[in-house]
């Protein structure tokens, strides 16, 4: 899969999202990236708060808590800064919708979830156990029913 | 801390245990093909050592397999490392109120 932000454009399109958005909290900010960019790219907060911690540390971007949130927002050079860059989101969103998207396997829809399961090391009991086995198998009765028709 | 920088947080953990897995399946079929050869070569008379060979030349490459999987990070894992520590000395030296 190649990358859709090519160098440092990550943090373009960032000063764009906040300069359309306003004051946002990470999780606002990669919606709004999400949303102006399409479906074909998911956003991972492991990729967009480091770019906001280097926007930080280069005073274009400045972050306050705020009921246990964390908000940014663009400072004065980071103002002018996204004036320069706007239309990068646009640019980015162009771009995407060219590419082709990129194939899903049963397998990598399957680690998406486990990977998006909170507390997944946490012991369960044995009554939890039960039916979290049952969502499970019927969850993969469905799958399999659905793949069956499928081919 | 937020959530949102917990979630980063643990996403680039998770990144560095698969890459770390990943290593460790390698050093595994490294381990395992070449006591093979050890054993090939031992069983057909043990003759000129060639099994030295593969030994030392994909052995390179499992050092720098090794190299990306223990020693080096993604500069996105480096500024949150950076975050991670500069967050646990902030919470053990809060800063006084005068």
């Amino acid at each position: 899969m190649t990358r859709l932000f090519r160098r440092g454009e990550l943090k373009s399109a960032l000063l764009d999202a906040l300069d359309v958005a306003g004051p946002s909290n990470g999780y606002t900010i990669m919606q709004t990236l999400a949303e102006q960019i399409g479906e074909s790219w998911q956003p991972s907060p492991g990729a967009v708060y480091p770019a906001l911690l280097a926007l930080e540390d280069t005073g274009l971007v400045r972050g306050a808590d705020h009921n246990g949130s964390r908000v940014y927002e663009l400072t004065a050079a980071g103002r002018q800064a996204a004036s320069k860059l706007h239309g990068t989101l646009e640019a980015v969103a162009t771009r995407a919708r060219a590419a082709p998207p990129a194939p899903s396997t049963l397998g990598s829809l399957l680690d998406d979830f486990v990977t998006s399961i909170d507390g997944r090391h946490r012991a369960v009991d044995e009554q939890s156990k039960q039916a979290i086995a049952a969502i499970l198998d019927g969850a993969r009765n469905n799958i399999e029913r659905l793949i069956g028709k499928e081919t | 801390m937020d959530d949102f920088a917990r979630a980063a947080f643990r996403e680039a953990e998770a990144k560095q245990i698969l890459r770390r897995r990943v290593f460790l399946l390698h050093l595994a079929i490294y381990v395992a093909t070449n006591v093979s050869l050890i054993g090939i070569w031992a069983l057909t008379g043990a003759g000129y050592p060639w099994f030295v060979f593969p030994i030392l030349g994909w052995g390179i490459g499992l050092v720098a397999h090794g190299a990306v999987a223990y020693l080096l990070s993604d500069p996105e894992e480096i500024v949150l490392r950076r975050e991670q520590q500069r967050l646990a000395a902030a919470q053990q030296d809060p800063p006084r109120s005068t």
